[in-house]
């Protein structure tokens, strides 16, 4: 009942904030025209977006009097005006022109008023593609204060890609110290989902085939904790990472934080009968394993592995390589050989999470200088491998030059690629979308649209973790009571 | 017949009056600097955002519509005047709705004391407003509700006339009067605790050592924690503390600042300590500590810490999101505006993020300190806490080396040295005798610690710790 409120009320206030930004409905015509485009936030200039996105609203810093005329095929199909020089594109609007636009491309033409064209100017307009490949409906992400030891609220959250409603999952709104983390659905499936609960009555809360549980791992099979999950595509087994993880907190520096781990290695948890199983390769003391992560066909598990370090003392020293073991669902077990698909010694740097693409071709990661934990490493950046050729393909463009570029997940198609990109300003994680067309090549990412698009500007909250869905997740409303400390 | 002077209306309004204006003066003569810091502890804005967090904490609407309250705290005039309507006006209610009931309530007046009583036994712990808001509007509902119906149902309830109802309203009155001002300040002696730790923090946070110095004695500082640690910084700031870091009570280099405490008195103490020594990642670190204490996670202290402190390290960007953020809060007009000039002259720089090839980290103050000091080695400031730390933790051999390191920069020959150092590098001297090399112990030192060693020797040693208090001698004894 509270969620729905919230979300009324959010809606509420959204509508009348946008009703109080577009208000003005008179056309003007600029009194001058540039030769240049806009500058736009976001950049969504020759991105490519997909066609079942929610309206890409804009905005230019330091306007009063906005309007944009959206063509498609040289035929006007939309005009928008609005204050404070925010555009608001109605979405029923926006969502007929997109059902025409699929494999087109929109222009964008935008005319400003401000001090210093109090008389308007209308720009060169810009262009958009519109891909033939839809996106998937909902992405699952937690939103958190980014960084440091505490959090107050945080929460596991919900985006519907084709509107702007954003729906909690699962809060810990009732315990300060509860946190929730490392969510997870098998196959894109929302009617299953996993995430851990951390805290005094904390545990991995798993909900499957429509029962809920909570599985304290430290109490079953080798009594290790689990940490980065990946729920094997048919649903019945899970790989965990189990990590000791620690942070320092830098006095100088950009870089504020480091995050490493002391010890790490693979389990398997099944579903079915509650065994945790553990192949001894995977659980020495010399290697550090983590990121594990399924091929599509749940035949190979991808993940990250180290010579393990005296951190924090020689947290440069850690260089995760990527390597794969073949594994058969039917009886539960890893094959012998172990392939390295990036060797940090050769390559340099240190690679973190593998993810496999729909079609199972391409490895995509995150390549920093060093350790762990991208995510506070200017310097990560996406890479993608063919794994057809075994050669690097060049995803530059989804990119930032200057920030950190780190988790990130495929759709469902394998078109699309969710990052959680801090280039905004290089302490909130932000979601961006990207295209990869069947070319395999990669088109310029755009941000998350939202209803104002000064929200991502001013959310005190990092997303972290994005994970495509394919429906709404509707967790049981006693989810909360599994991991809520007892009163 | 003629009409009593102190009719039951004006007599409620009276009796509200003086409640109001007794609230007041208790909230503002006693606890100004508390209200202070319940504003820096909350949050409001008008983001989107914020209000679905709200709905979504324990607090729900009641603590939103207090949030927004708080804002206006920044000034303890008002801050007290809200304070003090909370309490009075469900009062004001209660009267209406008796006034509205009966037709002739002189009897009953006194019952519209009672939320007075409930509301001001909790109203200062009640962080948020929560309880308070809540009474607050279950009054109003239900005086509104008695006002409608009694309109529409024109009749009253008579009860017998009684002569001394006037005397019995005034006295309970008075009564309830002492016992909601007995609830706000003799009820709990930590109401005064916590206006105390306020009002250091808002000393410190104007840099207002000498008023510390003075409102922290020596006594207080060696029983109290955050007390002292504000005398400490009070004295490094004051460049006093090689003269008086053992008088306040140091004893460690825990007393410099707070780990693993989520006290957000302490918290704040943190991120001001960092700021004065400009250790500003660990002021970053603070603040975002500070805010996860309140309610949506964040605060106008730690926002305030946040946009200042990415304004120094000349961030533009992240600069801009905190100060557009408190613009869309009601009182920071004036702190927004200045904030926007200084970051118009950052907007085109670039950050000045140091570098640091040690990767200090802020977990262990001696550690933290040192990097400073290696990074600072003029700096006398960071010098003094990392010696004085050093001498508190008994570690000569680590005072004597860095102590040579900066002295050599900081106190070149001829120089005077502070008299603490010079009474541990005397004391370190009976066992070896070239520490003193190179430097000049002054005549006094060397007089005390002849007197000290003397008494020591004579068997006199209570007495010899007595006279020479707060030195190294005494401390390391």
């Amino acid at each position: 009942m509270q969620l729905y409120i919230r979300y009324v009320v959010n809606r509420l206030l959204i509508v009348w904030g946008l009703i109080l930004i577009a208000g003005c409905s008179r056309w003007e015509t600029p009194e001058s025209v540039s030769d240049t485009e806009p500058l736009i936030f976001p950049d969504y200039k020759e991105v490519t977006i997909p066609y079942n996105i929610a309206p890409l609203n804009f905005m230019i810093e330091g306007v009063g009097r906005i309007q944009t005329v959206i063509s498609l095929d040289g035929a006007e199909l939309i005009r928008v005006s609005g204050k404070e020089g925010v555009i608001a594109i109605p979405l029923k609007k926006w969502s007929a022109m997109m059902e025409s636009a699929q494999g087109k491309v929109l222009e964008f033409e935008v005319s400003a008023w401000s001090e210093e064209n109090p008389e308007g100017v209308r720009y060169a307009p810009f262009k958009v593609n519109v891909a033939d490949d839809a996106i998937d409906p909902w992405v699952a992400y937690r939103l958190i204060e980014p960084g440091y030891k505490s959090w107050r609220q945080l929460g596991l959250y919900q985006r519907n890609l084709s509107t702007f409603e954003e729906r909690a999952i699962v809060t810990n709104t009732t315990d300060i110290e509860t946190c929730l983390n490392c969510h997870h659905f098998p196959a894109y499936s929302a009617g299953s989902m996993m995430f851990h609960a951390r805290g005094r009555n904390g545990g991995t809360i798993l909900y499957h085939n429509g029962e809920l549980s909570k599985i304290k791992f430290n109490e079953i099979g080798p009594k290790k904790n689990t940490t980065y999950p990946a729920w094997h595509p048919e649903g019945r087994m899970i790989a965990f990472s189990s990590n000791n993880t620690r942070q320092s907190f830098y006095v100088h520096g950009e870089k504020p934080i480091e995050v490493y781990d002391y010890t790490s290695d693979l389990l398997l948890y099944d579903t079915q009968t509650g065994e945790v199983l553990v192949d001894p390769r995977f659980m020495t003391e010399e290697t550090l394993e983590t990121f594990p992560a399924w091929s599509p066909d749940g035949r190979t598990l991808y993940y990250a592995a180290s010579d393990r370090k005296n951190v924090p003392a020689e947290v440069e020293q850690l260089h995760y390589h990527i390597l794969s073991v073949p594994f058969d669902p039917s009886n539960r077990t890893f094959g012998e050989k172990i392939d390295t698909l990036y060797n940090a010694h050769k390559s340099g740097g240190s690679a973190s999470y593998p993810r496999i693409s729909a079609d199972g071709r391409y490895l995509l990661y995150t390549w920093s200088e060093y350790g762990t934990f991208p995510v506070w490493h200017q310097e990560a950046d996406l890479k993608m491998i063919d794994l057809t050729t075994g050669e690097h393909v060049d995803v530059s463009v989804w990119n930032d030059p200057d920030e950190a570029d780190s988790y990130h997940s495929w759709s469902s198609d394998g078109r699309w690629v969710a990052i959680g990109s801090r280039r905004l300003d290089g302490r909130y994680t932000r979601l961006y979308f990207a295209y990869l067309d069947r070319d395999g090549k990669a088109h310029k990412p755009f941000l998350l649209p939202q209803e104002d698009p000064r929200h991502d500007l001013w959310r005190l909250k990092s997303y972290n973790v994005p994970e495509f869905v394919d429906a709404e997740v509707v967790l049981p409303d006693s989810v909360a009571e599994l991991f809520e400390p007892e009163k | 017949m003629k009409k009593p002077f102190f009719t039951p209306a004006k007599l409620l309004i009276l009796v509200s009056a003086v409640l109001f204006l007794v609230f007041w003066s208790v909230w503002f003569f006693c606890y100004r600097y508390y209200l202070i810091w319940l504003e820096g502890y909350s949050f409001f804005s008008t983001l989107p955002d914020f209000l679905p967090q709200y709905l979504d904490a324990q607090e729900g609407i009641p603590g939103y519509v207090g949030a927004f309250l708080h804002q206006f705290y920044a000034m303890p005039v008002l801050g007290a005047a809200i304070q003090s309507f909370l309490a009075v006006w469900p009062v004001v209610c209660a009267g209406i709705i008796i006034l509205r009931l009966f037709k002739n309530p002189e009897w009953l007046m006194w019952i519209s004391l009672i939320p007075l009583l409930f509301i001001t036994h909790r109203q200062f712990w009640d962080l948020h407003l929560y309880y308070t808001v809540i009474a607050d509007m279950l009054l109003t509902a239900a005086m509104i509700l008695t006002v409608v119906v009694t309109a529409l149902v024109k009749s009253k309830c008579k009860l017998p006339q009684w002569k001394g109802s006037l005397y019995v309203n005034m006295a309970l009155t008075l009564v309830a009067t002492v016992i909601s001002v007995y609830f706000l300040t003799g009820l709990h002696k930590s109401n005064r605790i916590h206006e105390e730790k306020a009002r250091l923090e808002y000393l410190g946070e104007n840099h207002r050592w000498k008023d510390i110095l003075e409102e922290v004695s020596p006594k207080d500082a060696k029983e109290d924690e955050l007390k002292r640690a504000y005398a400490l910084l009070a004295l490094s700031e004051s460049g006093l503390l090689t003269d008086h870091a053992f008088r306040y009570g140091l004893d460690g280099q825990d007393d410099f600042v707070f780990y693993e405490n989520i006290d957000p008195f302490c918290i704040n103490y943190n991120a001001l300590f960092y700021q004065c020594l400009e250790m500003r990642n660990a002021v970053i670190h603070q603040a975002y500590q500070l805010g996860v204490q309140s309610v949506t996670g964040v605060s106008f202290a730690s926002l305030r810490y946040l946009a200042d402190t990415y304004i120094e390290l000349k961030d533009y960007t992240m600069a801009r999101k905190y100060v557009d953020i408190l613009s869309h809060s009601s009182c920071h007009g004036k702190w927004v505006k200045e904030r926007r000039t200084r970051l118009e002259a950052i907007k085109h720089e670039t950050p000045v993020y140091e570098y640091d090839e040690y990767k200090a980290t802020i977990s262990n103050f001696s550690h933290t300190i040192s990097s400073m000091v290696d990074r600072n080695r003029g700096n006398r400031k960071y010098a003094d806490l990392l010696l004085c730390s050093l001498l508190a933790d008994e570690e000569g051999e680590q005072f004597k080396q860095i102590f040579r390191y900066v002295a050599e920069i900081q106190y070149p020959t001829g120089d005077t040295i502070p008299r603490l150092y010079e009474e541990a590098l005397i004391l370190i001297a009976m066992v070896e005798p070239d520490v003193l090399a190179g430097y000049k112990i002054s005549e006094d030192t060397r007089r005390r610690f002849a007197d000290y060693i003397t008494m020591m020797n004579a068997g006199k040693g209570t007495q010899a710790l007595r006279k020479h208090a707060d030195t190294y001698w005494a401390y390391s004894y």
